[in-house]
């Protein structure tokens, strides 16, 4: 089972060709990152869509792994065509570690005007099932374990199946896309 | 004035990034040319002498990206960058340094 949680580094840009650092602590509770997605969230209007505005770069696990190198693009102020995909990353998170990296504006324009990117980070966080909990003790789990196993393994194996299911289920529906940090 | 040497050691170990090789490497600007580009896939190149570009240059790469401010003048840290290097000098500068890198490449 896996809740995705999502990320979101926010940075704002307040000069032409600025350089935009930023280091992130992703939560130690997420395991791995899944996808990605950087936005341009205001600031910049215009009437054409700007395929580049800037770039994204940022590495993971404190410099061990580089990952993400994308543009930034700006969209038509009338006719948006606002996309929700994210990129596809697939990057193991170690616990406690670092995003680090910068944002370089590379706008080509007369009139800058200050604006705000984004990067959504798509992660997942493990969740533990309820008999893995610390605060069930792992003595009485063997002992009812010891005592299910009496009349068939087959029917405790399809009840674990069927119970397993009914969790997935549960995590399905409470989908969970909630926002875990803002920096 | 800390030893380069023992901190890029320490911290790629701490990266787990073993070492293939390390050198120096060095860029010769020339009047009249603004913009260099060096090809630095699957290794590192870590600058040196950051007190001695003119105010303004810019080195962008895949990894990292650094623009020389007045306030950078009198600090010693290391710049790490990889990939695609791209360094431009400032429109109006006088100054037309060498520019030093220890090179890294990886295992």
């Amino acid at each position: 089972m896996a809740a995705i949680r999502y990320n979101i580094i926010r940075l704002q840009v307040d000069r032409p060709g600025q350089i935009v650092r930023f280091q992130h602590k992703i939560p130690s509770n997420l395991k791995r990152c899944t996808g990605f997605k950087a936005v341009h969230v205001r600031g910049v209007q215009t009437d054409l869509y700007i395929p580049e505005i800037g770039w994204f770069t940022a590495s993971f696990n404190s410099l061990k792994e580089e990952a993400i190198v994308v543009p930034v693009s700006a969209q038509a102020f009338y006719e948006p065509e606002v996309t929700h995909e994210f990129q596809t990353l697939d990057v193991e998170l170690l616990r406690g570690q670092l995003v680090v990296g910068v944002y370089v504006d590379t706008m080509k324009s007369n009139v800058f005007v200050p604006y705000i990117v984004s990067l959504y980070l798509r992660c997942t966080e493990s969740l533990s099932s309820p008999f893995q909990k610390e605060n069930f003790p792992k003595k009485e789990r063997t002992e009812m374990v010891a005592k299910a196993k009496g009349p068939t393994d087959e029917c405790i194996c399809e009840d674990d199946e069927n119970e397993e299911d009914d969790q997935e289920l549960i995590s399905e529906e409470l989908n969970p896309d909630q926002l875990c940090s803002i920096t | 004035m800390f030893d380069h040497l023992i901190h890029i050691h320490q911290q790629f170990k701490q990266r787990t990034i073993g070492i293939e090789l390390q050198r120096f490497k060095n860029v010769v600007t020339k009047p009249g040319i603004l913009r260099y580009e060096i090809e630095a896939y699957n290794e590192y190149l870590l600058l040196t002498n950051s007190f001695a570009l003119p105010i303004g240059t810019r080195i962008i790469s895949d990894t990292n990206s650094l623009e020389v401010l007045t306030s950078q003048n009198g600090l010693e840290g290391l710049e790490e960058f990889s990939g695609l290097v791209a360094i431009e000098l400032p429109a109006n500068t006088q100054e037309y340094p060498n520019i030093e890198f220890i090179q890294i490449v990886k295992e």
